[in-house]
């Protein structure tokens, strides 16, 4: 792969719809015979020396514009950040020339015990100053701005003293870093913490959003009590669907990525869905106060 | 410079991650808020997030040892080797590089003395695939730098090359099972010894005579080709030079080769 | 068995199966040219979606030692007879030579 110094960083125009890209993909992907616009990876999956992962990314990205997703750099942790990862992040950054990068608002890993999973930090000041130092930390190593994602939640803390789009609003005014505004984690979370969905969506400064997530997930209880869970392993669903209208009809497009990461479907399947996101998006393509979208 | 948190912050890092490793029932998460029985089931789901995330990974990297053992025992295996070992990388896909040493050590498996080898197979798969690239060099491009005097010739490997020995006939019951193919499988009586390298993007896993073996060893390890084929003579004086160099030399993982 | 006799001797075969083996390298078997250039992709990978819900892995109902069935492997395994039924030490083999 060459440098980014080889290649101007290709940019999503904003009303531009992408897929998550997944291994059984690759070929599809690259073969073209689809419509979609980009691409986006999780970075963890090609932070290998060689071999196949690279050479698809390799490919691919001369063909169409790449984001990359980080989901384990524990942003929102008490840990520093691991100094080895964030190596190796810029390394494939400067690999694949991303025309997006993003990280998530979550933690996962506390005293160097790794989670795997992306937990919601306490909304505090205290962890508002120290994720804001990661975010800068992150950024002026890589020498560009980030997005930061919303998490998913099952639980709430006691000590939350900040509401989370506050949160980010204020992370992103602070760092400079733009928003990554995954619809379906702001549901699924409204949903398990009881919390107004549109309230949280309207609340966020749509001038810093710079990409949307849409996924499915999954209902399940336990001990009668109904749970959403953030499984990536379905359609979008209908409520998902509306609260992206609704938050298109305020800002005007952004570039649109479907995640789909467990019983993974085909993908003409997982096209048609991002391009059902297009539909969404087209009706209000001339609206909104766009600022942002394409970083 | 360290940013002091407040008591109740620390207490969501620490309580929560304490809580996420255990299994046992956590009666009160003190730094969760609502009901007790909506906090029991958003616990449910991290914990389940955790090492659901961790078993299909290791499901992932050992395809072969999971079918060896069946789904439920492997399971079990993941479960206990997740106790036994929390996760310390973030990249998942080296999360189960201890795997074969606890497997060696886990005695319900213990009727299965191949086991752990087949699963440092797997792993050697594994480091195969995500190795460095590298231009393997042709017979013929080899044959041009050493032809003069080629039993002086020393070698550079393919950064993706692995060999291991195994007391046990760990490479025929991987292949058979890697390749899903059915049936009874009587492996051969001893031990056997495996290739694996990716010259190309494909990885490949070959096996090796015991000869080929210690003379990629010793050319491994820095001896020129005279000397390797006079150790590979010495551990089996019925193989021929001929095999051996015709493997060495065509298996795709030499990078470079000189004289000096 | 090293003495200058055997050092020729085995200098003289290595330079026959050297050139034996660049006769014998014939072209490539064709291969599908998309998995030659760039592999097949395997699973194994980190993602950012939540597991199977609430079930199973990670509650405290999970109890292996009470599902004694669960203790014995049961699958391929059962077909495989070693021929001299050898147990034993297993030697750290892998090795890293690049």
């Amino acid at each position: 792969m060459k440098n980014s110094s080889d290649h101007l960083i290709a940019t999503i125009a904003p009303a531009s719809v992408g897929v998550g890209l997944k291994a059984p993909h690759y070929r599809q992907a690259f073969d073209g015979a689809h419509s979609l616009n980009f691409f986006e990876v999780h970075a963890e999956n090609f932070m290998g020396a060689g071999g196949p992962p690279l050479r698809w990314l390799a490919a691919i990205r001369e063909r169409y514009p790449i984001s990359i997703h980080g989901v384990c750099l524990s942003v929102g942790g008490r840990d520093p950040l691991d100094a080895d990862h964030l190596e190796r992040f810029a390394r494939l950054v400067e690999r694949a020339a991303p025309a997006l990068i993003s990280e998530h608002l979550a933690w996962s890993s506390n005293g160097g015990v790794f989670l795997n999973d992306l937990l919601p930090p306490p909304m505090t000041k205290d962890t508002l100053a120290r994720t804001c130092a990661h975010v800068d930390q992150i950024q002026s190593r890589l020498g560009r701005t980030i997005l930061i994602e919303n998490p998913s939640s099952y639980l709430d803390w006691t000590c939350n003293d900040i509401a989370e789009p506050d949160f980010l609003n204020e992370l992103s005014t602070r760092t400079g870093c733009g928003l990554l505004l995954d619809i379906n984690n702001a549901y699924v979370s409204a949903s398990n913490i009881g919390f107004d969905a549109d309230a949280y969506v309207d609340a966020i400064d749509a001038g810093n959003v710079g990409e949307i997530h849409l996924a499915g997930h999954a209902i399940d209880t336990y001990d009668n009590v109904t749970i959403r869970v953030d499984n990536h392993g379905g359609r979008v669903c209908d409520e998902v669907g509306a609260l992206f209208e609704r938050f298109t009809r305020r800002a005007g497009p952004r570039p649109t990525l479907v995640e789909w990461d467990t019983d993974i479907p085909s993908f003409d399947t997982l096209a048609a869905e991002a391009e059902t996101a297009r539909d969404r998006m087209a009706t209000f393509n001339d609206e909104g106060g766009l600022r942002h979208a394409a970083r | 410079m360290p940013l002091a948190d407040s008591e109740e912050t620390l207490r969501v890092y620490e309580g929560f991650s304490r809580a996420l490793l255990s299994v046992a029932p956590v009666g009160v998460l003190a730094p969760a808020s609502g009901a007790d029985a909506k906090i029991d089931a958003g616990l449910a789901v991290y914990r389940n997030n955790v090492r659901a995330a961790y078993l299909r990974v290791l499901g992932e990297a050992f395809p072969v040892v999971a079918r060896l053992v069946g789904d439920g025992f492997f399971r079990y295996a993941a479960h206990e080797y997740f106790h036994a070992y929390p996760p310390r990388t973030p990249l998942v896909a080296r999360y189960g590089d201890s795997f074969p040493a606890f497997l060696e050590g886990f005695e319900p498996a213990s009727g299965l003395p191949y086991l752990a080898d087949v699963a440092r197979i797997e792993i050697a798969f594994l480091e195969a695939y995500h190795a460095p690239e590298a231009t393997p060099r042709t017979t013929e491009e080899i044959s041009n730098c050493i032809g003069q005097s080629p039993d002086r010739a020393k070698f550079a490997f393919h950064p993706s090359l692995r060999i291991l020995s195994s007391p046990h006939p760990a490479y025929s019951i991987w292949r058979h099972n890697h390749d899903r193919r059915d049936g009874a499988l009587t492996p051969p009586a001893g031990g056997e010894r495996v290739l694996i390298a990716r010259p190309e993007a494909e990885v490949i896993v070959m096996p090796l005579d015991i000869a080929t073996f210690v003379a990629l060893q010793a050319l491994a390890a820095g001896a020129r080709l005279g000397g390797a084929i006079e150790s590979a003579l010495d551990e089996r004086p019925s193989a021929t030079v001929l095999d051996i160099v015709n493997q060495i030399v065509t298996s795709g993982v030499i990078v470079s080769a000189t004289l000096n | 068995m090293s003495n200058d006799k055997t050092r020729a001797a085995i200098a003289i075969a290595i330079s026959g199966a050297l050139a034996a083996s660049v006769l014998a390298a014939g072209p490539a078997a064709a291969k599908d040219k998309m998995d030659k250039c760039y592999g097949v992709a395997l699973a194994g990978e980190n993602d950012c979606a939540a597991g199977p819900g609430t079930s199973c892995e990670g509650t405290s109902t999970v109890d292996y030692q009470g599902n004694a069935w669960k203790l014995v492997p049961a699958g391929t395994c059962e077909s495989i007879e070693l021929p001299d039924g050898r147990a034993g030490s297993l030697e750290a083999l892998d090795r890293d030579l690049a």
